[in-house]
């Protein structure tokens, strides 16, 4: 039998064993759910086995929803922990405890990895990452104590040699980077080739903060400093230097306030704390984490095969629609998926777009998955264009669910763009010369963007005053501005003076100078200037016009509300991953519903992610490298700089920078297009 | 509905009022009634949550429910991880020691 289908069936089956283990001669039965048998349940739990239940209640007429129980001791792993009734849906607890998690699932993740197939060359990695990084990792156990003690019964926060539970974490963590050792001397070069499949096995640790590929990208930034300090001249460059003077500032400006951060769909990518320890672990991590990605690029160059590339993202693209579709219809696979791929969020539970996210477990956001629908597509086109890769009929079949994947995500700006390139691609390659010399003469260009100019004047004209205030009308409404009893009238105090477009005056009023974020005051101060050039829009208002058309006005506004950094936080940020303070630090005023008062407003920017990160300094730091890429590669024959483009215009309108996949693909996009046509392409 | 009387009596102590326990299921609306002569026991779930109960009818519900007067701690879970960590390094051994004889040879 293909050692690959054995690998796969041994993971299935490791995944799925502990909940089928149990005792037959107990003479505890498990029952057919209803109303009079919950209280069997409760007075059973932890004895009765997933697929006990599972078989007992598969033909029956049921609503119900497996739901994991993190917290849940090791004797109820795999068991019905509890049944509730809500309306008519039943929700079955099932034990997942969350350091058997993280044995169950590594294990898992390693048979995976196995599948990669090995090169011809062979690394020798050293010992030294495998002894230190889990005490690195120990960091985040202890600085994110409040996460790990919500979510784990056996979490022990006690600095002693009885702390079992710390002893099981570092032999656990040895092991798997033991295992990397071992496993990535004869793979690491192939890694690149396989990449997109992190898309399909988000790989979070079910009832952890951490990432399979956060933590595997960190051991290969440390392989990378030890090879890197054997070569004295290469260790450290300029971004290093100054990484190393931004985590003195981070350190050191620590909030006293402990706020915490459920982590919600950025579980395994975001620092749910605040205490310096925890912050430490992060920059270490995230430090070594991006040095790592590079690492694998910078020697995978002679190894990278466009052709595997692609069908890595075919077989990651179309899985993602097939298990999302299965996982909506059934509650048990639903649950199942959660445990195999590592989801950070559970999946979707019906599928219809009023869920939201169609893909949800698969990718935090529809936007980020519609991106990478969409990153498949424009790959897909370059790949036949560029690399004289050849058109199967074989690939419809994976193109035809990926095509519908990104129909079902709404993302609308994403198959824009992937229309315009579209367009592009035909005109540059496909065109008749005579109608496309026409077209690319000077005389027609300059014609087009005159025409151009004057059509967006004229349909700003009338506009104009609406469309330039709308960004800071939305952030004023969303300040805690004045202290009516009546949220309603608090509204109507704000209206009036936005229309009276009076915002100096309504800042003086009932202290609402000292209830305004940082940001909005700058903002307003750069809005109220006096110094006022014909014909050149301010750039507030540049940014609000902006805003209003790609839907961004409502939750740019809440984020200039929100962010409330002090000068030096605003220069520096407040820390890789760390946007506690952001989310809690400053009172809003949120016209939503109630229940979702408590919701996750992300800033809906991944520029803006990056401001409350790395600060004003680290943004125009990271933007040097990008735009130096963009620049150098404009003007050649080469188009995989489109894939940078497509993501960086879609990225500027989504958060898909906090989710790690997304994350890496656009190191991927940025390391092709610098490399561009220098590499050595074997498709 | 049945309940494990040495399972509760372990919790709540032996039943001294002579009432039966009734036949509560998951009626939501059920109203326990105080026993003054009960000292309040307090009972832990299996997610650490606690509960001070005031009858010996009421600790009997919740116990049946899968609550305990005892933290149900979770030392023992750790050893038996620890134990299934131990197995895992053996079995790595075992294989890098297949590995490099399959490479020596």
């Amino acid at each position: 039998m293909n050692k690959n289908f054995i690998l796969l069936i041994l993971a299935l089956m490791i995944t799925i064993s502990p909940f089928i283990i149990h005792d037959s001669n107990d003479g505890i039965n498990s029952l057919v759910l209803s109303d009079s048998t919950i209280g069997n349940y409760l007075s059973t739990t932890c004895k009765i086995s997933l697929s006990e239940f599972y078989l007992k209640n598969r033909s029956e007429d049921l609503d119900i929803y497996y739901n994991n129980n993190n917290y849940a001791d090791v004797n109820c792993f795999g068991k019905i922990a509890g049944v509730d009734k809500v309306g008519q849906k039943y929700y079955v607890s099932v034990g997942t405890n969350s350091s058997a998690n993280l044995i169950l699932q590594s294990t898992v993740w390693i048979l995976i990895m196995l599948l990669i197939p090995k090169s011809k060359n062979y690394m020798k990695f050293s010992i030294i990452p495998v002894v230190v990084l889990p005490l690195v990792i120990m960091l985040q156990f202890i600085g994110e104590n409040r996460f790990y003690s919500s979510n784990n019964i056996l979490f022990d926060n006690a600095l002693s040699p009885n702390n079992y539970y710390f002893l099981l974490v570092l032999l656990n963590m040895g092991l798997l980077f033991a295992v990397f050792n071992e496993l990535l001397s004869t793979r690491f070069k192939e890694l690149i080739n396989y990449f997109p499949l992190i898309f399909l096995f988000p790989a979070t640790y079910t009832g952890n903060n951490l990432n399979i590929y956060f933590i595997l990208g960190a051991f290969l930034g440390a392989h990378q400093l030890i090879a890197s300090t054997r070569d004295s001249r290469k260790t450290f460059s300029f971004f290093d230097y100054s990484y190393f003077v931004f985590s003195i500032f981070w350190i050191s400006n620590t909030s006293s306030d402990n706020y915490y951060f459920d982590t919600d769909k950025l579980r395994g990518f975001i620092n749910s704390s605040t205490t310096s320890t925890s912050k430490l672990y992060w920059i270490v991590m995230f430090y070594l984490f991006v040095k790592g990605v590079f690492y694998v690029f910078q020697l995978s160059k002679e190894s990278i095969n466009f052709s595997k590339i692609k069908n890595s993202f075919f077989i990651s693209g179309s899985l993602i629609v097939v298990f999302g579709y299965l996982g909506a219809n059934s509650p048990i696979i639903n649950f199942f998926n959660m445990l195999f791929f590592g989801q950070n969020k559970r999946g979707m539970k019906v599928f219809s777009s009023i869920e939201g996210n169609t893909w949800r477990g698969f990718s935090p956001s529809a936007e980020s998955v519609g991106e990478f629908f969409g990153f498949i597509i424009i790959f897909y086109l370059l790949y036949l264009i560029e690399k004289k890769g050849t058109f199967k009929i074989t690939d419809l079949f994976f193109l035809l669910p990926i095509v519908y994947g990104l129909y079902r995500s709404n993302n609308f700006a994403v198959i824009v763009s992937i229309s315009s390139l579209f367009v592009y691609i035909f005109y540059k390659y496909y065109l008749k010369k005579p109608l496309k010399n026409l077209l690319s003469s000077k005389y027609i260009s300059i014609t087009v963007i005159v025409l151009l100019l004057i059509a967006g004047f004229l349909f700003l004209k009338n506009d104009y005053p609406y469309l330039s205030t709308e960004l800071l009308y939305e952030a004023t409404l969303h300040q805690d501005f004045f202290s009516f009893e009546s949220d309603f009238k608090n509204y109507l105090s704000v209206e009036q003076k936005m229309i009276e477009r009076d915002l100096i005056t309504l800042l003086t009023l009932d202290n609402n100078f000292e209830k305004a974020s940082s940001a909005y005051l700058m903002l307003v101060s750069i809005f109220t200037q006096s110094i006022n050039i014909p014909f050149i829009p301010n750039v507030v208002a540049l940014v609000s016009i902006v805003a209003f058309y790609i839907n961004r006005t409502e939750m740019w506004g809440i984020f200039i509300a929100k962010y409330n950094p002090n000068l030096l936080e605003g220069i520096f940020g407040y820390g890789p991953f760390s946007m506690n303070e952001y989310l809690f630090g400053h009172k809003v005023r949120l016209d939503v519903p109630t229940y979702e008062l408590e919701g996750l407003f992300l800033p809906h920017s991944s520029l803006f992610d990056i401001l409350i990160f790395f600060g004003l300094a680290g943004t125009i730091l990271f933007s040097f490298p990008v735009i130096g890429v963009l620049k150098n590669t404009f003007f050649d024959n080469s188009n995989t700089k489109y894939l940078l483009i497509f993501l960086i215009i879609n990225m500027l309108k989504s958060d898909s920078i906090l989710y790690l996949n997304s994350f890496v693909l656009l190191l991927f996009a940025y390391s092709i297009t610098k490399e561009g046509s220098s590499l050595e392409l074997s498709s | 509905m049945d309940i494990d009387i040495n399972l509760v009596e372990k919790s709540c102590g032996s039943n001294n009022t002579g009432v039966p326990f009734p036949d509560i299921g998951s009626d939501p609306n059920y109203i326990f009634q105080n026993d003054p002569l009960f000292s309040v026991v307090t009972l832990y779930d299996i997610e650490g949550n606690v509960i001070n109960v005031n009858s010996w009818v009421e600790c009997a519900h919740y116990v049946n429910g899968g609550w305990s007067s005892t933290v149900q701690s979770g030392f023992v879970g750790t050893i038996v991880l620890l134990q299934l960590t131990a197995v895992l390094y053996l079995g790595y051994g075992f294989f890098r020691y297949l590995n490099q004889k399959r490479n020596n040879e």
